[in-house]
């Protein structure tokens, strides 16, 4: 399931630290795509997702998979 | 009864000049039953991306599909996914090279590890009713440790395996590797070795997936209850 788009999650979100996060999704203030949708920007999937690797959001809402930014979470 | 469906996946770098593919063709154009549909994915011939092992981040981040083969398009990946999992019976085939398996089906294991861990971890059987089989092809020795180290995995992802579930032949040890075509294809017994490898993997499908008094189709399910399953209610 989705997790909240809340200003809690966003705040708690790791995608502003994650390798994949651009200038272009920082100026679009995108983030907490696991809540929202994928991003509108061109983002590099070769690069390793972050939000498994300890985003609170992802454990919190007990998630699976990744890339959200690239794959919706459905 | 509706046909039992029997994929080949041949891993050599050679493709279809290899001896394991050889062997493989011609295994399946020995088959004749008349309820059987055959196919040889020859791996080689795909663009297959290797394993970016999203496991060892975290063991929830390895699902199924795949997900390199959701991200890049140009994964071919998905043939042999969609393969196995549209197919009654999976046989693969492999070369040895120093006492192990080829590159190619290491590359294969290493990306099938997301359809075992939709058992291990996400709790969904995704394979399941398929009968495995193994053809292993090499110039010296080793069958035996290939044999057991694929059979380890292909019964974690979920394959059954039949009574003297590979076939296999090695050369003279030598370093004349160009001699070991013709003795393959010289030789009576060495065939129907594979022959019987791969008739008896369908034969063994056809008495197990499908009840001859009922009709009905095999449909076990088992959900691992292994040890070392992590438990993600209790987790920290």
């Amino acid at each position: 399931m989705k997790p909240k788009n809340s200003a809690e999650n966003f705040g708690k979100c790791f995608c502003i630290d994650c390798p994949l996060y651009t200038n272009c999704n920082k100026n679009k203030a995108e983030r907490i795509f696991c809540a929202r949708t994928t991003s509108e920007c061109v983002m590099d999937g070769k690069k390793s997702c972050l939000c498994p690797a300890g985003c609170p959001v992802y454990l919190e809402n007990k998630l699976s998979g990744a890339y959200f930014c690239l794959i919706e979470l459905k | 009864m509706r046909k039992i469906k029997l994929l080949g996946i041949s891993t050599s770098a050679r493709g279809r000049e290899s001896n394991s593919y050889y062997l493989m063709k011609l295994a399946f154009d020995a088959l004749k039953d008349a309820d059987l549909s055959k196919e040889i994915i020859v791996a080689s011939e795909l663009n297959l991306r290797p394993c970016q092992h999203h496991y060892s981040v975290n063991a929830k981040m390895c699902v199924h599909p795949c997900l390199i083969t959701q991200l890049d398009k140009d994964d071919e990946m998905r043939k042999i996914y969609d393969g196995i999992l549209d197919s009654d019976v999976v046989i693969f085939s492999t070369p040895i090279y120093w006492g192990n398996h080829s590159q190619l089906m290491q590359l294969i294991v290493e990306r099938l590890n997301s359809l075992e861990n939709a058992n291990s971890v996400h709790r969904q059987v995704v394979v399941k009713n398929k009968i495995g089989g193994l053809m292993i092809l090499g110039h010296e020795d080793g069958y035996q440790n290939v044999a057991g180290g694929l059979m380890n995995f292909l019964t974690e992802m979920g394959l059954i395996f039949p009574p003297q579930a590979y076939a296999a032949w090695v050369g003279e040890s030598d370093e004349n590797t160009k001699l070991d075509r013709n003795r393959i294809e010289n030789g009576k017994v060495i065939k129907e070795i594979f022959i019987d490898l791969a008739q008896n993997a369908v034969n063994f499908a056809k008495a197990v997936l499908v009840c001859s008094n009922c009709g009905q189709k095999l449909d076990y399910e088992h959900k691992s209850k292994k040890k070392n399953y992590i438990d993600y209610e209790t987790e920290k």
